[in-house]
C-alpha cells in the first residue's frame, strides 16, 4: 500500500466518532500539455508535493474557484464519458497568461491526445503547504479537444477585465476500445478468444457481471 | 508585469493584519446546518482605516488611491500597532502596564525598532521558522507579527528555549524560502491589492467640513 493509504488508515484508525477524525485530501490536477505542463491544485496558494514541484491554488481570495471540474467516476466497459473542464488561465510567472493560451490555441497537438493525471494530496496538521505524504494517483484522463474563449467584463469597480479560458474535453481509458484487435476484456470475448487457443472454458472474466448479456454492435 | 507601489504615507486610526486561511463547508457530517472546518493554504489579508484626511485638498493622495483598482500591487509598511513589536513596547512592559500610541502612520518610524536573523532553513509552503531571541528577551508573543522580505506572518505559537531561540508556528504558510542570518523584521511589509475598492470610494465626500474620511480598505495578499 502506498504511503497514502497508509498515512489515511492511521488517520482514520480507531475513531469511533466522525468529528474526531480530521484528515484533508485534495484533488491536484496535472495537465500535461506538450511543452506548457500546467500543474493546479483546488485551493489557496501555491502547494508543494514531497518531490519538489510546485502547484498552483485555483482559488481566489475571493473564493471563487477558477478550475471547474466535474465529478469523476469509474469507467464502464463499452461507455465513454466526455468530463469537461475549464480553467481561467493564469498569469504564471515568466509566462503571461496570453502565452500559454495562444500556444495551446495555435497547436493543437500540444493539447490532443496528452494525458491530464488527477493525483490525491493529503495534508496533516502542522504541515502547511507542503506535505510530506507523497501525492496518490487519483485518476488518467486523455485530453481530447480544446475550446477557448475570450471574455471581457466590467467588475464592480468598473474596471475592464479579460479573461482567457480554456475548456478541455477529457475522455477516461475506455475511449476508442474498439479499435483494437480482437475487441474488449468481456466475459463472452474472452471465451470466444481462449476457444481459438484452444482452451476449452476460461472463466476469467466471468466476474464482469455487468457486461455478460450485452450485445454490442460494432459499425462495418 | 505588475509594477509593485507604495501604499501613500496617510495617516490612519486602525491597521489590522489577520490570516483567515481557508475553510470548508459541511467538513464534518454533525447533524448541523452549516459547519466549516479548516482547510489547509488559505492568503493573509491586511486592513487599513485611514484616518479623517485634513490634507486631501493639498494632496489629494487618497484620489489617487482610490483609482488602483485594476489588480494593482500595493507595498505597505505596518503600521506601529499593537501587533508590531518594539523596544517602546518592551521597556513598557517593565515600566508602565501599557504604552498607548494614538496615532498610526504608514510611514511614521518607529523607535527602538528591533531586529534579528533567521538561525534555521525553512521551505516556502511550511510553517515553523526558528530565529535567536537572545538579544532581545522573551516578549514576542502569540498575535505579534513577523517578517521575512516582503511577507507577514502572524505569530500563531511560540517556543522560546534555554538559549533564547524561538520556535514560532507562523500563519499563512510561508511564501520564501528562508535561509540562515535572513533578517527577521518586526516591524513587516505587506505586499497585497485593495479588494474592496467599492466599498472604500463611498464616503469620498463633503461631510466632513472638507476633510474626507474615506472608507476601510481591505487589502489581500498578492502571491506570485
Amino acid at each position: 500500500m502506498s504511503d497514502f493509504y497508509t498515512e489515511l488508515d492511521a488517520l482514520l484508525g480507531d475513531q469511533q466518532d466522525l468529528t474526531d477524525i480530521r484528515v484533508t485530501a485534495r484533488r491536484c490536477w496535472f495537465y500535461d500539455f506538450n511543452g506548457y505542463p500546467l500543474r493546479v491544485w483546488q485551493g489557496q496558494g501555491k502547494m508543494f508535493d514531497s518531490l519538489g514541484n510546485e502547484w498552483l491554488g485555483t482559488i481566489t481570495p475571493g473564493g471563487n474557484d477558477l478550475h471547474q471540474t466535474p465529478a469523476i467516476q469509474d469507467g464502464r466497459d463499452g461507455t465513454s464519458a466526455s468530463y469537461s473542464f475549464s480553467l481561467v488561465i493564469p498569469d504564471i510567472p515568466g509566462q503571461a497568461a496570453f502565452e500559454l493560451y495562444d500556444a495551446l490555441k495555435a497547436d493543437q497537438w500540444r493539447v490532443n491526445r496528452r494525458p491530464l493525471t488527477c493525483y490525491l494530496a493529503l495534508f496533516l496538521e502542522g504541515e502547511g503547504m507542503r506535505p510530506s505524504t507523497p501525492l496518490t494517483f487519483f485518476k488518467e484522463l486523455t485530453m481530447m479537444s480544446p475550446k477557448f474563449s475570450e471574455t471581457i467584463e466590467q467588475d464592480n469597480n468598473g474596471v475592464l477585465v479579460r479573461k482567457y479560458k480554456a475548456t478541455i474535453i477529457t475522455k477516461d481509458g475506455n475511449f476508442g476500445r474498439w479499435n483494437i484487435p480482437n475487441g474488449t476484456y468481456a466475459d463472452a470475448i474472452q471465451k470466444e478468444r481462449a476457444k481459438q487457443q484452444g482452451v476449452a472454458l476460461d472463466r476469467g472474466s466471468e466476474f464482469l457481471a455487468l457486461l455478460a448479456n450485452r450485445t454490442y454492435q460494432l459499425p462495418k | 508585469m505588475t509594477t509593485i507601489l507604495d501604499f501613500p504615507d496617510l495617516a490612519i486610526s486602525g491597521q489590522l493584519f489577520h490570516s483567515p486561511g481557508a475553510a470548508v463547508e459541511g467538513g464534518f457530517t454533525t447533524g448541523g446546518a452549516r459547519v466549516i472546518s479548516p482547510e489547509p493554504g488559505g492568503f493573509a489579508m491586511l486592513e487599513i482605516q485611514l484616518a479623517m484626511q485634513i490634507d486631501e485638498w493639498a494632496n489629494p493622495s487618497v484620489s489617487w488611491l482610490l483609482s488602483k483598482a485594476n489588480g494593482q500591487v500595493f507595498k505597505v509598511r505596518l503600521a506601529k500597532t499593537p501587533q508590531v513589536l518594539t523596544e517602546r513596547q518592551i521597556i513598557a512592559y517593565k515600566t508602565q502596564p501599557r504604552n498607548l500610541n494614538p496615532i498610526w502612520y504608514i510611514d511614521q518610524p518607529i523607535n527602538g525598532e528591533l531586529q534579528t536573523v533567521f538561525t534555521a532553513t525553512a521551505l516556502e509552503g511550511t510553517t515553523t521558522v526558528v530565529f535567536d531571541m537572545a538579544q532581545i528577551g522573551p516578549y514576542l508573543k502569540p498575535g505579534h507579527v513577523i517578517g521575512h522580505h516582503h511577507h507577514t506572518y502572524l505569530v500563531d505559537a511560540i517556543e522560546y528555549d534555554a538559549a533564547g531561540e524561538a520556535t514560532v508556528t507562523v500563519s499563512p504558510p510561508l511564501r520564501r524560502d528562508i535561509a540562515v542570518n535572513d533578517e527577521l523584521l518586526f516591524r513587516p511589509w505587506f505586499v497585497g491589492t485593495i479588494s474592496n475598492m467599492s466599498n472604500a470610494r463611498q464616503t469620498y465626500d463633503a461631510a466632513n467640513a472638507g476633510m474626507i474620511q474615506p472608507g476601510a480598505f481591505s487589502m489581500s495578499e498578492a502571491y506570485v
